[in-house]
């Protein structure tokens, strides 16, 4: 509960969770509203979840999660089949002929 | 087949969006990081400048002014950058994670995809006016600028070019200039995968005189990625080039191949 008595709406969307992280309010205007209105909602559930906030989000590692009674495992799947965390672009030798 | 959509070259917008060069980059970044599946390829969004006019792009208007060719280049292959990363945050896992949750948000990121692509649709198909009244650039530049132009797929009439050239300042075009401008091609061939001998495949991809830039080739996913200057485009590979082991790219005059090896374990043939 808010000082004013109310009940602070759960941040849901993009905007609201960037201006919650410290963005300037003007950012939703210089960003398309689809963008900022992107429900970002099962993230945050799940960053709630495993303890992260938002700055401590990048490098974290392959997380698996459970929702619904439904386990979900994500990442790449590597030529060996296990997962890698990300790829690049690579850079190929170019020849002129 | 022409859009709506008029682009001025070479005048400065009247407002310029604010400055948020990271803010889109970061956000997605830390959207995707917790998550495999959302993890973007590393480099994709590195040097976007959302404030260099990607949201003039993604407007409704009909009239959208930019600084200069370059600038215009960079937008479109920015955005084109955006929706690759979007594309990749859309995973099976992602749907699922979506149903799951009863949540709005695979639709969301459809219809920013969606958004984007009907921005590119008409970047494309724009008519492009440029205007060198307040800025020209040296003829070379305007060559390279023009060339990333047409890598992004946007082409420019080169007799619209000529005319709107100052003639009053120093020299008119030479006739060489106007020879290469009006040479200049729109990359629009979309590649094909030829095998040329067992094992070994060949992705072509032609676009008119690519043998003489300075053009650097990677692979990204199931993407090329070809860039010039820090412009890029990126060309959906056939999915069998993803089990296939790349060699190095051939660059002749109108032509880029890149040659994939089939691994003999992997893919025994009957």
């Amino acid at each position: 509960m808010s000082e004013s008595g109310k009940e602070e709406a759960p941040v849901s969307d993009l905007g609201s969770w960037l201006i919650s992280m410290g963005a300037p309010e003007s950012i939703t205007g210089l960003m398309p509203s689809e963008l900022t209105g992107l429900d970002i909602a099962p993230l945050l559930a799940l960053f709630d979840g495993i303890g992260l906030n938002g700055s401590g989000l990048m490098g974290s590692s392959l997380i698996g999660s459970e929702l619904g009674g439904v386990g979900v495992t994500s990442g790449l799947l590597d030529g060996a089949g296990g997962k890698a965390l990300t790829d690049e672009i690579r850079w190929l030798p170019v020849i002129r002929s | 087949m022409h859009s709506d959509l008029r682009i001025t070259c070479g005048v400065e917008p009247e407002s310029v969006a604010g400055s948020i060069p990271d803010a889109l980059a970061h956000l997605i970044h830390s959207l995707s990081a917790p998550f495999g599946f959302f993890t973007p390829t590393r480099g994709l969004l590195d040097g976007l400048n959302l404030s260099g006019g990607v949201f003039s792009l993604l407007s409704d208007q009909t009239q959208v002014d930019f600084a200069s060719v370059n600038q215009l280049a960079q937008a479109v292959s920015d955005l084109e950058s955006i929706h690759l990363v979007l594309s990749q945050i859309d995973s099976e896992e992602f749907a699922i994670w979506c149903g799951l949750g009863k949540n709005e948000g695979r639709v969301h990121l459809l219809d920013l995809m969606g958004m984007i692509d009907r921005a590119l649709i008409r970047v494309r198909g724009a008519q492009l006016q440029l205007n060198f009244a307040e800025y020209r650039p040296s003829p070379k530049a305007l060559s390279r600028s023009l060339t990333q132009l047409g890598l992004v797929g946007v082409g420019c009439d080169a007799r619209q070019l000529q005319r709107a050239w100052p003639t009053s300042a120093r020299k008119p075009l030479s006739n060489k200039w106007k020879s290469q401008y009006e040479s200049m091609k729109v990359l629009k061939d979309t590649g094909t995968l030829v095998e040329r001998e067992p094992f070994i495949f060949t992705f072509e991809v032609k676009w008119k005189c690519v043998g003489n830039m300075d053009l650097a080739v990677g692979l990204m996913r199931n993407h090329l990625v070809l860039e010039l200057g820090g412009v890029r485009r990126f060309v959906e590979l056939p999915a069998a080039c993803s089990r296939m082991e790349p060699g190095v790219v051939r660059l002749s005059k109108n032509r880029l191949a890149l040659d994939f090896t089939v691994d003999e374990s992997e893919w025994p043939r009957s």
